[in-house]
């Protein structure tokens, strides 16, 4: 089909589509098992009422921002005879299906070229649907709100600077990954210094804040956890190098022999900031939505600590430059999840139906396969948006 | 102390609804906090 230019807004497109996700999103959770537990893990201290910064180790690594949200989920699974692993996973499912209208109303709003097949595209697409409807990890609300950072800006950036800056700020508050675009904001808007100065204060402000009452009950304890946590290694270079490992042993290993895992992750967070420093001094010359991909493609391709949720990050951004790398990258990432959750978490995968166990080695030469391919295409989509943009797609985007 | 309600009143009159929300949530988290921890057994 010839994709129709200037494709207008149509609401029954929008329900459609938001009913669709929805879909697809839920019956995963309602075939789930009780997979949660480090919901419940995060639930536990708090409704015990002790300081979950100082009885618990890289259990809640965040801002206070979210923490009263999985104990909360546990008093409504008493109240409403709903199991916990469901509440926490609906709010997972609920964020991704409005990144789905989100970029529904972007992309038609602003008239680009099949909105709905790229819209279809995000809502069906197996990466989003594993880790919000499988997996039922709460970090695709982090992804919506620095998604609709970027995307409120689409229809005026003096009218809504404000307005993103406190979406963002919602991000860093739930995970602190959107973090990392804050500079971006910061760099690209063609806003005044004291708008600037908004921005930041708005973006970082309202979480600075969260922090207080806790900094006064234990210091030591919130900033060890909040500034030593580094992500499971189940992706990236590392990550490879231990499925290697596995394969040659024909045994699963957690972690690298030695002292090399904890060794090859400090050096991966220095490489990291070095290149992320680079894409700082770029960052006048291209699209705000071109470092942001690039921020997180870099962090794919370095960083040791990687864990499955973190896949989601690119995607609402990936299907606004749109072009062929999107489908790539789903491609390879769900080959990547399936793999990785079929040897580590196959309940995530099978749910209620009993798991399939394929040989060991099997499994294993899949993880070093996936996870070369998702690395490769990281890389090869990091060098492209390097070289040539974000594209013809994605020329009128910020 | 009157400047500072009236810069305040100001500020929040020039809040558009969504960003009133986003900052309400906010305050309801460092209300339940405060509660929180001025609650916790020591």
């Amino acid at each position: 089909m010839t994709p129709q230019r200037d494709a207008p807004f149509r609401r029954t497109d929008l329900i459609l589509l938001v009913a669709l996700a929805s879909v697809a999103r839920i019956a995963p959770i309602l075939n789930g098992t009780g997979w949660t537990d480090l919901y419940a893990q995060q639930a536990i201290p708090i409704l015990e009422h002790r300081n979950i910064y100082e009885v618990t180790r890289s259990i809640f690594p965040y801002s206070p921002v979210s923490m009263f949200l999985p104990a909360l989920c546990a008093k409504l699974t008493l109240l409403l005879h709903v199991p916990f692993s469901i509440l926490m996973k609906l709010q997972s499912a609920a964020a991704d299906v409005c990144i789905v209208a989100a970029l529904y109303l972007v992309l038609a709003k602003k008239g680009h070229a099949n909105a709905r097949g790229w819209s279809l595209f995000y809502a069906l697409n197996p990466v989003s649907i594993l880790i919000t409807g499988f997996h039922g990890n709460i970090i695709s609300i982090a992804t919506l709100s620095s998604f609709l950072a970027y995307a409120v800006l689409l229809f005026g950036v003096e009218r809504h600077y404000r307005l993103s800056a406190l979406l963002l700020g919602l991000g860093i508050g739930f995970r602190s990954y959107p973090v990392l675009f804050l500079p971006f904001f910061l760099i690209r808007l063609r806003l005044p210094f004291r708008k600037r100065m908004s921005y930041l204060l708005h973006a970082t402000v309202p979480t600075a804040l969260s922090f207080l009452p806790f900094l006064a009950l234990d210091p030591r304890a919130l900033l060890r956890e909040v500034f030593t946590y580094s992500g499971a290694t189940d992706y990236g270079l590392v990550a490879l190098l231990r499925a290697v490992h596995s394969l040659k042993g024909s045994a699963l290993l957690y972690g690298l022999p030695g002292g090399l895992h904890v060794a090859l992750s400090g050096v991966s967070k220095y490489v990291f900031f070095a290149a992320y420093a680079v894409l700082l001094a770029l960052a006048p010359r291209r699209q705000l939505i071109v470092s942001i991909a690039s921020t997180v493609l870099l962090f794919y391709c370095v960083v040791a600590g990687i864990s499955s949720q973190y896949l989601l990050w690119l995607l609402p951004f990936a299907f606004l430059i749109r072009g062929r790398m999107p489908s790539l990258y789903v491609g390879a990432a769900t080959w990547a999840l399936v793999n990785f959750y079929w040897l580590y978490h196959p309940q995530i995968l099978f749910g209620r139906f009993p798991v399939v166990r394929p040989p060991l080695r099997a499994l294993l030469t899949g993880e070093v396969m996936g996870l070369s391919l998702l690395w490769i295409v990281c890389l090869a989509w990091l060098l492209r948006l390097s070289t040539r943009g974000a594209g013809r797609a994605g020329e009128e985007m910020l | 102390m009157a400047r500072a309600m009236a810069t305040v009143r100001r500020y929040v009159e020039s809040l558009s609804v969504y960003e009133k929300l986003i900052l309400a949530a906010f305050l309801v988290v460092y209300a339940a906090e405060i509660l929180y921890v001025a609650t916790m057994p020591r």
